[in-house]
């Protein structure tokens, strides 16, 4: 019997990220400008799936997942049990160039959604001449929080409540196993990380202020956002078009917050046309 | 308005089933009427229509008519689609026991959506 193997390679690597040894998880597929993909707060890299999947990109793209510290496969550093997990904008911007480092990725495409496309603004104002391009999904320059984040880590609340949180921020009208599929990444999460990627979220990560001092003519910029999401909204990306002079903007109809895992088909269509873009950018 | 409710079936879904936990009553309030739904081990027993002297209840939310129509309606425009949206946009308020609505979060979110497309005269 002939095994249906995918075309994703998933394997771990060592990597020193803020002085601190880690095991991390990724996966890879294709050949070509590199890619490098950040998953969402509480999630892991199981969302790019089906990009790693889609020889439309991987036949141009070399398509690189990693999970997060504490999230998916990836360990938690040791003596984690110690303290409590609190992401902050430093500790994400440094763990994103360690494994870049790591790896020795040159010059990257980075496309991030939720606090990754969060972070792709850090990225932009901090680091523009390391990436060809930064591709930022649900982008919002800072969210207030809408419920208290202490009821995602109790130990007298099951950790499901992170999904049942989320679930109304998957378009409703996608396919019912992929909605599901995303679902489940989030029932999967370790206990309190959902809650202490949301630090850098509603917190730490708060760029209003800087948003001047990204120039999309160091790196471009493109942004894509879903229409259902109620948490980076349509109106908070077209807040940082009229503040980002240069920054490309798609609105992506149907689609809610987690537009690669949700409904990748439909997400692949709005992605494809940044990807030419990129391809045709004369590379410096 | 909320009789259908009752019509509303704690299936063996995976998520849903989790209801079988739950007993309570809490308080629906739409443009100051109010609703009590009893529910137990899951299922709704009672939808008692106000207004109540000195009502018991455990959480209570609280919304409009137009926002609740929409919510309800076949395909809710973004943002009147989920509780959660609700309540982010202040279209919805929930006190009371809170830590009882988070808890069963998965479970509300399904009986609220039960209601969906039906007709609210009956």
């Amino acid at each position: 019997m002939t095994v249906n193997f995918e075309p994703i390679i998933g394997r771990y690597f060592q990597a020193s990220i803020n002085d601190q040894p880690h095991r991390i998880y990724m996966e890879e597929a294709g050949q070509g400008i590199p890619l490098l993909c950040l998953h969402t707060a509480g999630s892991d890299g199981r969302q790019y799936r089906s990009l790693l999947n889609s020889k439309q990109i991987t036949n141009h793209f070399r398509v690189i997942c990693f999970d997060m510290p504490w999230h998916g496969k990836s360990s938690p550093p040791p003596g984690w049990h110690k303290k409590e997990y609190k992401l902050t904008s430093q500790q994400y911007q440094e763990m994103i160039l360690s494994v870049i480092e790591t790896l020795n990725i040159e010059r990257p495409v980075v496309m991030g959604c939720s606090i990754g496309g969060r972070i792709v603004l850090h990225l932009a104002r901090n680091h523009p001449e390391k990436f060809r391009a930064l591709i930022g999904l649900q982008s919002g320059a800072h969210v207030n929080p809408y419920y208290d984040l202490e009821y995602l880590h109790r130990p007298d609340i099951n950790g499901q409540v992170c999904a049942a949180i989320v679930s109304g921020l998957i378009g409703p009208n996608v396919p019912e196993d992929e909605k599901w599929e995303t679902l489940w990444h989030y029932m999967q999460a370790g206990p309190g990380i959902f809650k202490g990627d949301l630090h850098f979220y509603t917190d730490d990560g708060d760029i209003r202020e800087d948003l001047s001092d990204i120039d999309t003519q160091k790196c471009p910029l493109y942004l894509l956002t879903g229409e259902y999401d109620y948490s980076s909204t349509p109106e908070d990306t077209v807040d940082l078009v009229n503040r980002i002079p240069g920054c490309d903007y798609q609105l992506m109809t149907g689609l809610g917050h987690f537009p690669m895992s949700e409904d990748p088909p439909a997400f692949i269509e709005y992605l494809h046309p940044i990807l030419n873009k990129i391809m045709s950018q004369p590379s410096r | 308005m909320l009789e259908n409710l009752k019509n509303f079936k704690n299936t063996k879904d995976n998520t849903v089933s989790q209801g079988k936990y739950l007993s309570t009553v809490f308080l629906m309030e739409i443009d100051h009427q109010e609703y009590l739904i009893n529910i137990h081990n899951g299922v709704v027993v009672d939808v008692k229509t106000g207004p109540f002297v000195m009502p018991r209840w455990s959480f209570a939310l609280r919304s409009t008519l137009e926002i609740m129509e929409e919510f309800w309606s076949e395909r809710p425009k973004p943002g009147f689609h989920d509780l959660m949206a609700l309540i982010k946009f202040k279209r919805m308020r929930v006190d009371g026991d809170v830590q009882l609505f988070m808890t069963h979060l998965f479970f509300i979110k399904a009986l609220m959506e039960s209601m969906r497309n039906k007709d609210l005269k009956s």
